[in-house]
């Protein structure tokens, strides 16, 4: 009985250990954008 | 497909703020959400026109902190400051220059870097060159 919940936790350690190192696929960055006060009133007249 | 590394670029005004915004995806593009990031942090460098592997910090603005939590939405925004596509974002910061400038010197570049550490796998890093002006 507490042979298999060692192994159990082994199995989830080991489990846990492979994912952190990073086995899953990388994340990215699809797009971006910014945003600034002077985009806010952009506009100019001659005279 | 391939998908190669990018920045995006913006413009800035010197002694300026900006808030920058991302879509970011895993692998199945599916938006990410908080509870995938664990930590976040930011710097921004100034960067030498004649050596692209010269990064300076800026005083103030090297690695600090980022709160999740008010950066990284569990849902993706649609609003007008979004203007790339109708796909929306995911990620906002405002830079805080309150106390120290960001952008202190016109005509120059700067990279904004966001470094997010997820609970699994490689870190994500959110880059934004800026030109001060």
């Amino acid at each position: 009985m507490m042979q298999g919940v060692y192994d159990l936790a082994a199995w989830l350690f080991r489990r846990w250990a492979t994912l952190r190192v990073g086995t899953v696929p990388p994340y990215r960055v699809e797009a971006g954008d910014f945003f600034t006060a002077g985009q806010a009133a952009g506009e100019s007249h001659a005279t | 497909m391939p998908r190669d590394a990018r920045d995006t670029y913006a413009t800035v005004q010197k002694n300026g703020s900006a808030t920058f915004m991302a879509r970011i995806v895993d692998a199945t593009d599916t938006p990410i959400r908080q509870a995938v990031i664990d930590a976040a942090q930011y710097s921004v460098y100034l960067l030498d026109d004649q050596d692209p592997d010269s990064w300076t910090p800026i005083a103030g603005h090297d690695r600090v902190t980022v709160d999740v939590g008010q950066t990284v939405f569990d849902h993706v925004q649609v609003d007008p400051l979004w203007t790339v596509d109708t796909g929306g974002y995911n990620f906002q910061h405002e830079l805080d220059i309150s106390a120290w400038q960001a952008f202190p010197l016109a005509g120059r570049h700067y990279l904004v870097e966001y470094t997010l550490t997820p609970t699994v796998g490689q870190v994500i890093k959110v880059r934004f060159r800026t030109y001060a002006i």
